[in-house]
């Protein structure tokens, strides 16, 4: 799965469950700054990755760590590095 | 244009303030030294009704503060936009955050209500005893789960439940980002959000608690957003998203019509 497409699918999380446009949504874009998301957003954004993507986030410290929306176009890339069954349910 | 007032000098800001807290500490410890005996009696009471009782006194108290001790420092013009009347059902009225004296103002709606306080207000002496007696929500002192669960209560008790998203004064015409628990509340519990926006009291007082200007305020209650269309939000994020853009929209008019008045 080529990164475009996790860009994409992360992205359809942000415009359906925060009706953000799809032009402000840049890798550089800070969650919490610059997307106005605070603790209990960044909870609902989980969920919403966790449906898309078909994988439990609970116990994974890297998704704690995410800053920017870069950040977790990487972490899913990794992910999907790891777990090539995930690609197959987007 | 902003509405900074000019700095003057700390001798005649304290001149400004000290009439004002006079009366503020005098009329408090007048009211809640004749309401002791009604607050014992209260006690008596079962929870749920003896909070409710509270609230009502904590909603004279306010009242009787704007309407008639602040009366001869600064007017307050409410205009009531909401089309609910006396008709409408327990929900969430969100209100911006630009001074210390917002938390007596929400009184001029006219009814009781639980205000969502951060863990200090809670802890002060006589207003926070009576804020913990009327059911106040500690929104930074409680997990999710018991705000919650307390809103359920004030809810029940056909109260409205008054936040300050902002969760600190602004202390300008801007308002702060909101934060997203009152809204998932609304959304969980399927609550109409009403909203009211404060305008004129950005220096009433400041953040160091000087009032370094007097002016008339003016406060609107909007049209509320219904519970079904609450209902329609995807996510907390997007109903906090709507209410934001509503009251700033609301705001700026408002500021403006101070500014030609003042002018």
């Amino acid at each position: 799965m080529n990164r475009d497409a996790i860009v994409k699918a992360v992205n359809s999380i942000f415009i359906e469950r925060f009706e953000f446009e799809e032009a402000d949504l840049t890798p550089e874009k800070h969650i919490l700054d610059d997307l106005g998301l605070d603790s209990l957003d960044i909870v609902d954004m989980i969920v919403g990755l966790q449906q898309k993507f078909g994988i439990m986030l609970r116990e994974n410290k890297e998704i704690r760590e995410v800053k920017t929306l870069g950040d977790v176009y990487a972490l899913f890339e990794k992910l999907i590095a790891e777990h090539p069954e995930l690609a197959e349910k987007l | 244009m902003s509405s900074e007032p000019q700095k003057s000098s700390a001798l005649f800001t304290f001149c400004r303030s000290f009439p004002i807290y006079f009366l503020t500490v005098f009329w408090t410890a007048f009211y809640w030294t004749a309401m002791l005996l009604p607050v014992g009696i209260s006690l008596l009471f079962p929870r749920c009704k003896r909070r409710h009782f509270m609230r009502f006194l904590l909603f004279l108290f306010g009242w009787t503060m704007v309407r008639i001790v602040w009366r001869p420092f600064f007017r307050v013009r409410y205009e009531d936009h909401s089309g609910c009347g006396k008709d409408r059902a327990p929900g969430i009225v969100v209100v911006n955050h630009r001074a210390a004296t917002d938390a007596f103002l929400v009184a001029v709606m006219g009814e009781s209500c639980a205000q969502t306080v951060n863990g200090w207000p809670m802890r002060a002496p006589v207003i926070g005893w009576g804020a913990k007696l009327g059911g106040y929500l500690d929104i930074t002192g409680w997990d999710f789960a018991t705000l919650e669960k307390n809103a359920t209560e004030v809810i029940a008790a056909n109260d409205v439940i008054v936040a300050f998203p902002e969760g600190t004064r602004s202390e300008s015409e801007k308002m702060n980002a909101f934060h997203s628990g009152i809204f998932k509340i609304a959304l969980d519990l399927g609550l109409p959000v009403y909203m009211l926006c404060i305008a004129g009291n950005e220096y009433m007082p400041d953040r160091k608690f000087r009032f370094r200007m007097f002016r008339d305020l003016l406060i609107r209650r909007l049209a509320p957003i219904p519970a079904d269309e609450v209902g329609r939000c995807a996510t907390a994020f997007v109903l906090k998203k709507t209410v934001f853009r509503m009251m700033e929209e609301e705001l700026a008019k408002m500021d403006e019509l101070l500014k030609e008045k003042k002018s």
